[in-house]
């Protein structure tokens, strides 16, 4: 792997800067991409982007032979081969199963919390808080119906993914600013004033331990706010969106808009990643007993809604019907992030973005049909097989994973959060309590 | 339902999830809440932070903004505690998502509120001139509203200087806009403060605390502006005072819903939305209908017949309609929801509701583990430990018409020691329930098989209490004083956001719910009259 000296990190950050401007990057930009958050001086200009797939995958469809991308899901891979892993063999840790294993899926604990009591930080916030940087979450119909099957947690808290691409792109590429104050100078004065308050309040209940230290969280909090606002005041220059705002006008919570919505918050996670205005982002594509149909327009064809009627079709065709759709959101994600991310890199000449992206998706799920979060042989279509999270990572991360396209590790799905922490250069130890430790199989 | 309020659902509905036969505890309270060592019957002075329902009632009755003005706050579901509850004060917090979500409603509640036509109904001073006379007129009503308490002159003065600022910059409404802002996430905005004032050898609420506690308490709300009066002039100081407020408030449809969340969150019942059965296509319709049906159970129950424990647990009736009815093998006639008695012996009260058997089962099975281990948990206050470094054996495969489900839990959870230890103690209540399939239909038999519903019930410090079937069940748990202890005690800690300590006067409140001189809706209104209530200790 390819690791760049602190003398050299500083020459790397002067020369993006210069790139950035020859590529006719906004001064301003540039300067935030030359600023860009690393865990190392010296290391690649990582990004993490994490997308949950509901549901599992049917393994007869989904499970590759010789290469990453040989299984009729995974084709829709095929174009990025090389940059493609399955992990073959997690389970979800803490006896997590079903749907409900959603709340478990970035944290580790089946509702968010630790053994040691407290809420378990999810992989993604983890990450971000390392590199110093905002977790965004962006969603797919993210939520409708509430269940403890309908959220991703981070923080100990449940998040609610910006649903429209067209917030999304105002948040990961906010106006540039103009002559004189903006909303966001004013808001700063709102926030520096909450600041004062809370403070106020935290000295006026000396001896009280327990809620002054509630009110120390909420100061970090809102100190946290203005930092991340004051650096999303640096980006001055918005790409072109084209997909996300062809969804300014659609309802983002009917199903019938669902791939224009894909497409659009793709494109806006994938033009986000690559100038950097963006480092971390999460994205819910559906909850976890979603029903949306997939008869939706530009999109598989297959009438039926996703959990209830195909997801759980324990016959063939109704398992061939659920992979189609799994291929599709695959199809979408190639389309929509990797070919963008497949560029070159602009805070790291010679490199594509990809190369210095980790990609993880992610299900709560084996199967489908089965429901089974741990990993183990199941009866589907007559006869036994090997069902496991369906777990893929696409990108480089820099150089931290080794080439192998499979890798086949019967562990708990902590352990590949472990890895994807240590892959983001912000090692763990444990989560909730619990020790992890990341998977040695993986690296170069 | 809006988009926002149906978020706000979430935690409610994310109560009781079960996930597997595993009865691993899931740690939701701090150390201290379980640890605290009950001395005194008043709680320490705390800060007990809105939850998102709240927060939404709250800026929705100030700002009198309706669901189609104004979506919801943005604020994501709250926190659950191990009892399913989500207003624990200790586990509110600010965190950065909260914060995050906390500006975002603000910023969009603002930007509604100075639009021209909602700002000149809020403030008709602003139809004439946005001055800075008007703009002060603003902070002393909505101020006030927001703080529960009028602002002093200092605090006036920081947000008219905040809106100085900004309208110098931008203009009048601008600067109106982001003091808004910064008075809707003010800590005093977004915590209920309970820390009282000096007296003596304990802290009393201020009249404007105990406003605030009353208004939150039996109508889920911010006090009104009446309310608001009544603490300005000290009304509010005398027992008789705080119980007629109490009681108006509780009667109101604000303080009906008020009730009904209390009972969703510690039943969970809604955990059923979403639950997916293999012997139903399209379940999610007949799980609307059972949730629809149990709330129309505890509302008449519960509120309107005023019932106690006992009536919760043996109500002879439910409320079905005819698509529901249908499914459950029901007779009745016509097609909307009506009031029916259940067949003989097809269970009774809150444990035959499908919704419960429903949310507490698996796909394709029922589990006599997880409705146990709601009854020991709910209705018993019981804990239950995994034991250490054991590796959980799995059931075995299904297989209808061979083994029942019975006999497939008692083959590991019986026969093995290690399992049976701590099963036994919650396996022999869901026993009791098997006749009842895991969609929450009474079912004669298994699949041909004889379904045997005899079990125990595992009451603290006593013999197993055998019983046989769900009404016998049923009526055990109603007749055990734990059960009525179980259940005050859970009620007292969702209505003080904390772990009430059961001394004195608490044990009296809990005591006339026990030998049924009141109700349970009469008991949360007896609790305003305990020390914990207007009362803290140093």
């Amino acid at each position: 792997m390819k690791r760049l000296s602190h003398r050299q990190s500083g020459v790397l950050g002067r020369r993006i800067f210069l790139k950035a401007l020859g590529l006719g990057i906004a001064a301003p930009l540039a300067m935030r991409m030359s600023r860009f958050a690393r865990a190392d001086p010296g290391s690649a200009p990582l990004r993490l982007c994490v997308i949950y797939v509901p549901n599992g995958a049917p393994i007869e469809h989904f499970d590759p032979i010789d290469t990453p991308t040989n299984s009729y899901i995974l084709e829709a891979l095929k174009d990025f081969d090389s940059s493609v892993k399955v992990i073959r063999g997690l389970s979800m840790n803490d006896g997590a199963s079903n749907h409900a294993a959603i709340q478990a899926v970035l944290t580790g604990f089946s509702e968010g919390r630790g053994n040691d009591g407290k809420p378990s930080d999810s992989i993604d916030s983890l990450v971000g808080k390392g590199l110093g940087v905002k977790t965004h979450a962006l969603g797919v119909i993210p939520h409708k119906w509430f269940g403890s099957n309908s959220h991703l947690i981070q923080s100990g808290e449940w998040v609610m993914p910006l649903e429209s691409p067209a917030a999304a792109a105002n948040t990961l590429f906010p106006e540039a600013p103009m002559d004189g104050p903006t909303d966001a100078d004013f808001r700063r004065e709102a926030l520096s004033l909450t600041e004062s308050q809370v403070g106020r309040m935290h000295a006026e209940l000396a001896g009280l331990t327990r809620e002054q230290n509630k009110l120390s969280i909420h100061l970090e909090a809102l100190r946290e706010l203005q930092s991340h606002k004051d650096l999303n005041s640096q980006c001055s220059m918005k790409p072109p969106l084209a997909l996300a705002e062809k969804t300014a006008s659609l309802d983002p919570f009917d199903g019938k808009n669902f791939a224009a919505l894909i497409d659009g918050q793709l494109e806006v996670a994938a033009q986000a990643l690559r100038c950097g205005t963006a480092q971390v982002i999460t994205m819910q594509l559906m909850w976890a007993t979603s029903d949306i149909n997939f008869g939706f327009a530009d999109g598989p064809g297959i009438q039926g809604g996703f959990h209830n009627t195909i997801s759980h079709d324990a016959s063939a065709g109704g398992r061939a019907q659920h992979a189609d759709c799994i291929k599709w959101i695959y199809a979408r994600i190639a389309d929509q992030l990797l070919t963008v991310l497949a560029q070159d890199d602009p805070l790291d000449p010679g490199k594509t973005v990809l190369d210095n992206t980790l990609i993880y998706v992610c299900s709560e799920v084996c199967d489908g049909n089965q429901h089974n979060s741990h990993a183990s042989d199941q009866w589907i279509s007559g006869k036994p097989r090997y069902t496991y999270l369906p777990t893929v990572t696409i990108g480089g991360a820099g150089g931290y994973f080794n080439k192998q396209g499979i890798v086949t590790v019967e562990r708990k799905h902590t352990d590949m959060l472990a890895s994807v922490a240590e892959a983001m250069g912000t090692p763990i130890t444990s989560m909730g309590g619990q020790a992890v430790q990341a998977i040695a199989e993986l690296k170069a | 339902m809006s988009r926002r309020s149906a978020w706000l659902l979430a935690a409610a509905l994310a109560g009781a999830s079960c996930i597997g036969d595993s009865p691993i505890p899931k740690a939701g309270d701090p150390p201290s809440d379980e640890a605290q060592v009950c001395t005194t019957e008043v709680g320490a002075r705390l800060l007990r932070r809105l939850t998102a329902w709240e927060m939404e009632r709250t800026l929705r009755d100030i700002f009198t903004l309706s669901e189609e003005e104004w979506g919801g706050t943005r604020l994501g579901a709250d926190p659950l505690s191990k009892h399913g509850f989500t207003n624990d004060a200790d586990l509110l917090l600010v965190g950065s998502q909260s914060a995050e979500d906390i500006l975002a409603t603000a910023e969009e509640l603002a930007q509604l509120v100075v639009q021209s036509d909602k700002l000149t109904t809020l403030l008709p001073c602003a139809g004439t001139a946005l001055d800075d006379a008007c703009v002060e007129q603003f902070v002393a009503i909505y101020g006030r509203r927001l703080y529960r308490r009028p602002l002093s002159a200092e605090e006036r003065l920081e947000y008219q200087t905040l809106y100085a600022k900004i309208r110098d910059q931008a203009d009048a409404n601008t600067g109106l806009k982001w003091m808004l802002v910064a008075l809707i996430q003010s800590p005093q905005a977004v915590y209920r403060a309970e820390l009282g004032v000096m007296a003596g050898e304990h802290y009393d609420l201020t009249q404007h605390e105990l406003a605030t506690e009353i208004a939150y308490t039996f109508s889920g709300t911010t006090p009104s502006a009446a309310l608001l009066d009544k603490a300005d002039q000290g009304k509010l100081d005398s027992e008789e005072a705080v119980i007629a407020e109490a009681r108006a408030l509780s009667a109101t449809p604000r303080g009906r819903e008020t009730v009904h969340r209390l009972l969703q969150e510690w039943s969970g019942y809604a955990t059923i939305h979403g639950k997916a059965k293999d012997v139903v296509d399209n379940f999610d319709v007949i799980s609307e209908l059972m949730a629809e049906e149990t709330r129309r159970f505890l509302d008449d129950v519960v509120i309107e017949n005023e019932g106690g424990v006992a009536e919760l647990l043996t109500a002879p009736h439910t409320f079905v309609d005819g698509t529901l009815a249908d499914f459950y093998g029901f007779s009745v006639t016509g097609s909307a929801f009506q009031q029916i008695d259940r067949p003989a012996n097809w269970g009774v009260g809150l444990l035959a509701q499908g919704s419960l058997l429903g949310a507490y089962a698996h796909m394709g099975s029922s589990s006599p583990t997880l409705r146990g281990l709601f009854v020991l948990r709910r209705l018993l206050c019981q804990e239950t430990e995994a034991p250490d470094n054991v590796e959980l054996a799995p059931l075995p495969a299904q297989a209808p018409g061979e083994t029942t489900t019975r006999e497939r839990y008692e083959s590991v959870h019986t026969a093995s020691a290690q399992c049976s230890y701590c099963h036994n103690r919650f396996d022999p209540m869901g026993f009791a329930l098997e006749h009842f399939d895991e969609t929450g239909r009474y079912r004669e038999t298994e699949h041909g098989l004889e379904i045997d519903d005899s079990g125990h019930v595992s009451f603290a410090g006593a013999e197993p209490a055998p019983i046989q079937g769900p009404v016998q069940f049923a009526e055990t748990l109603a007749a055990s004083e734990q059960t009525s202890a179980c259940i005050s005690d859970l009620f007292a800690r969702y209505t003080y956001g904390s772990a009430p300590c059961m001394n004195g006067p608490m044990a009296d409140a809990r005591r006339g719910l026990s030998e049924r001189d009141y109700g349970l809706t009469e008991y949360l209104i007896q609790l305003a009259t305990t020390p914990h209530f207007y009362r803290r200790m140093p």
